[in-house]
């Protein structure tokens, strides 16, 4: 198991250099002057050229990239470089990049985390329902409803839910701050609404699927009741995409929370990157960035070591040496 | 003797778009207390059905079991309440499947798949059930310490003896065995008939054992049926089908065994094939295949005759008939 995780941990090393490369190298073609923004329309030409050298924007895209990853020394522009979990400060807030991300990353899983939880736990019974009742008139009303939670806009959800809840009704509040609980029942809704909808025809399609597939039958023969057959016997089974999915998902609600967080005004790290990018602060965006690139890379490990737990047959590629043996004995 | 199942009339079919397949026809069959019956029948006859009807397990919407009555040990299963049926099956009932790769749940241990169902008709503590598991393992020769393992850590013989042991751990009084052994290799196949007669005899659980092969049956039956398009067309001992099969549709499947005395002679199959279970003929089913068939064999559908306890279903043996021209 910890050979394993080993493995995995060191495979992510590429994966996330990948990463940065390909966010920095967007914001390196992208048009934008941080020097010229920096010292406002009336610069000289000659203050200009200082302030691109200083910033280190004068020089050719691999030696900026390498100061990005290793750092760069400079008393007012410098930092330790993203290795050592330093990319400086904000060309706007002034405040420390990753310090601002780790202040408002809790925030951001408080949306995310909220949204899933709500996914799973009416996403996961209701598939169920449509599976084992696949045809009936609730399973094309769910249907209908999934189809709806899939391609509704999450702007437009919200501003219904906002008209309708906060306006009219005046149960929730538009905006949202994490400390206040009622604050958080609109986004996170809304949020959950797509994944709620993506979670349930997983779930529903999976439960399908187990529920013929021949353990089941045998199941049956073996006089189970329904229930059992059900919940211990193809649940179980029919989770193992479920899984995927959620942490697929989970992964999107933190990247994807950046609408949600507009909207509601919640100070988030959505926020804080539509913020950054609109003012082109480029250490904010790349920070930004490949911290939810690194949180999404770790979410798919977890996953994967959760399938461990749901599925036996993984858990012996972990590493359990019984298995090989074994199975090597009884050809004999 | 009291027959610990009977089958009457009975008629299975699975609806689909705009077809109807026939799975079974107006089969009747009896079987003893402690007896082996042999089904034999090609591919699509309708065995599987046939059993999974035993156990009133005809999955609604496409298959329902249309007509007919199936008594176990005198009780009426068709009508029998859900909470009967599951009493009944895995604990009066149960069945072997054709397939063992795919009849255990890969998610759960072996010994917790055999002990939830000991458990479940033995009323035993939890602990009780577990030691039932492990002794049922055991004697299918699967060592104790392995029921916590899960079933892709054995390999498909073992596989086979752990659904084995799974079905006969609450003691049935009846073993529906699908082709028990059709997915192992020859002498895997050997080791586990060998295992299941001995439990069969220690226990005087009755079988119906389904199978493509009349050397196993030959070896592990006390009397045979032969199954046609969803009827059962033969039915005698193993003396009186092996020594003089009646139906031209048995012997056909005499002659198609491969003789081993002679190396040269090749497999001969029944020319033709089974009639589409969705457009049967109106008459004998095997009218079209038959050697012998006759003008009688188009127009009207057989009935069984009894020939010295020897049931056929065939016009040759027709009173008024030609039996003189059987040959
Ligand atoms: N669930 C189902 N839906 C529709 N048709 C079915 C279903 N199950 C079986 N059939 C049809 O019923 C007929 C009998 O099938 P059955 O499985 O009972 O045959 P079998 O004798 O067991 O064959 P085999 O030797 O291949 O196992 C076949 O024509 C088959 O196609
Ligand atoms: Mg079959």
């Amino acid at each position: 198991m910890s050979k394993y995780l080993l493995r995995r941990i060191f495979m992510l090393v590429p994966v996330l250099f990948g990463v940065t490369l390909i966010v920095f190298g967007l914001l390196y073609i992208t048009p934008s002057d941080p020097a010229q923004m920096m010292l406002g329309p009336n610069a000289t030409p000659a203050a200009y050229t200082q302030m691109k050298a200083d910033m280190g924007l004068d020089k050719p895209f691999v030696v900026q990239y390498i100061r990005f990853l290793f750092g760069y020394q400079h008393p007012i522009f410098g930092y330790k470089g993203l290795l050592f979990g330093d990319l400086g400060r904000s060309y706007i807030s002034n405040r420390n990049v990753f310090e601002l991300i780790l202040s408002s990353f809790p925030n951001t899983l408080i949306l995310a985390a909220g949204a899933l939880f709500l996914a799973l736990v009416i996403g996961v019974p209701i598939g169920i329902l449509s599976a084992t009742r696949h045809y009936s008139a609730w399973d094309m009303v769910f249907t209908v409803f999934a189809l709806l939670g899939a391609s509704m806009p999450v702007f437009w959800a919200a501003m219904v839910l906002i008209y309708t809840f906060a306006n009219n009704l005046r149960i929730f509040p538009a905006m949202s701050n994490p400390r206040d609980f009622m604050s958080l029942v609109l986004p996170i809704v809304t949020l959950s609404m797509y994944s709620m909808a993506i979670i349930m025809r997983m779930t529903r399609s999976s439960m399908l699927d187990v529920m013929e597939q021949d353990y089941i039958r045998t199941a049956r023969v073996k006089g189970m009741d329904e229930k059992v057959v059900i919940f211990k016997h193809a649940l179980r089974n029919a989770l193992i995409p479920v899984v995927t999915v959620a942490g697929l998902q989970f992964g999107q609600l933190l990247g994807g929370a950046v609408l949600t967080e507009k909207i509601f005004s919640y100070p988030g790290l959505g926020s804080i990157m539509v913020d950054a990018i609109y003012q082109k602060d480029t250490p904010q965006i790349l920070g930004s960035v490949c911290f939810i690139a690194l949180t999404f890379t770790i979410i798919n490990l977890l996953v994967d070591i959760l399938y461990g737990f749901i599925d036996p047959r993984i858990k012996s590629t972990f590493g359990r040496k019984k298995a090989k043996p074994a199975a090597a004995r009884s050809r004999a | 003797m009291e027959k610990i199942l009977e089958i009457k009339d009975l008629e299975v079919r699975y609806y689909s778009d705009r077809k109807t397949v026939r799975a079974v026809n107006g089969l009747d069959l009896d079987l003893s207390p402690g007896k082996v019956l042999g089904l034999v029948g090609e591919t699509g006859a309708g065995k599987t059905t046939l059993a999974l009807s035993i156990l009133n397990m005809i999955r609604a919407p496409q298959g329902k079991i249309e007509a007919g009555s199936i008594s176990f040990a005198g009780k009426d299963v068709l009508s029998m309440s859900k909470h009967e049926l599951r009493d009944m099956r895995g604990k009066d009932v149960a069945m072997i499947f054709q397939d063992p790769m795919t009849a255990l749940n890969p998610v759960l241990s072996v010994g917790e798949q055999i002990a939830e169902t000991v458990l479940k008709h033995e009323g035993l503590t939890k602990d009780q059930a577990w030691k039932r598991a492990e002794e049922m393992l055991l004697t299918v020769g699967i060592p104790a310490e392995r029921s916590k393992d899960y079933p892709h850590q054995f390999s498909g013989g073992m596989k086979q003896r752990v659904v084995i042991a799974l079905a006969l751990a609450c003691n049935p009084k009846l073993l529906l065995a699908d082709e028990p052994t059709t997915a192992l290799d020859v002498t895997i196949q050997a080791q586990v008939l060998d295992l299941m007669r001995t439990l069969i005899r220690d226990n005087g659980t009755s079988v119906l054992f389904i199978t493509h092969s009349l050397g196993l049956v030959a070896e592990n039956c006390d009397e045979v049926a032969t199954m046609y398009a969803g009827e059962i067309v033969e039915y005698g001992t193993i003396d009186q089908v092996f020594g003089k099969a009646l139906h031209p549709y048995t012997q056909g499947l005499f002659g198609s065994l491969p003789d081993l005395s002679e190396a040269t002679k090749r497999l001969k199959p029944i020319p033709g094939l089974m009639p589409d279970p969705t457009a049967l003929p109106a008459g004998c089913f095997f009218e079209p295949r038959c050697p012998y068939a006759m003008e009688v064999c188009k127009a009207a559908h057989p009935k069984d005759i009894d020939v010295g306890g020897h049931l056929v279903k065939c016009h040759l043996f027709d009173k008024e008939g030609g039996a003189g021209r059987k040959a």
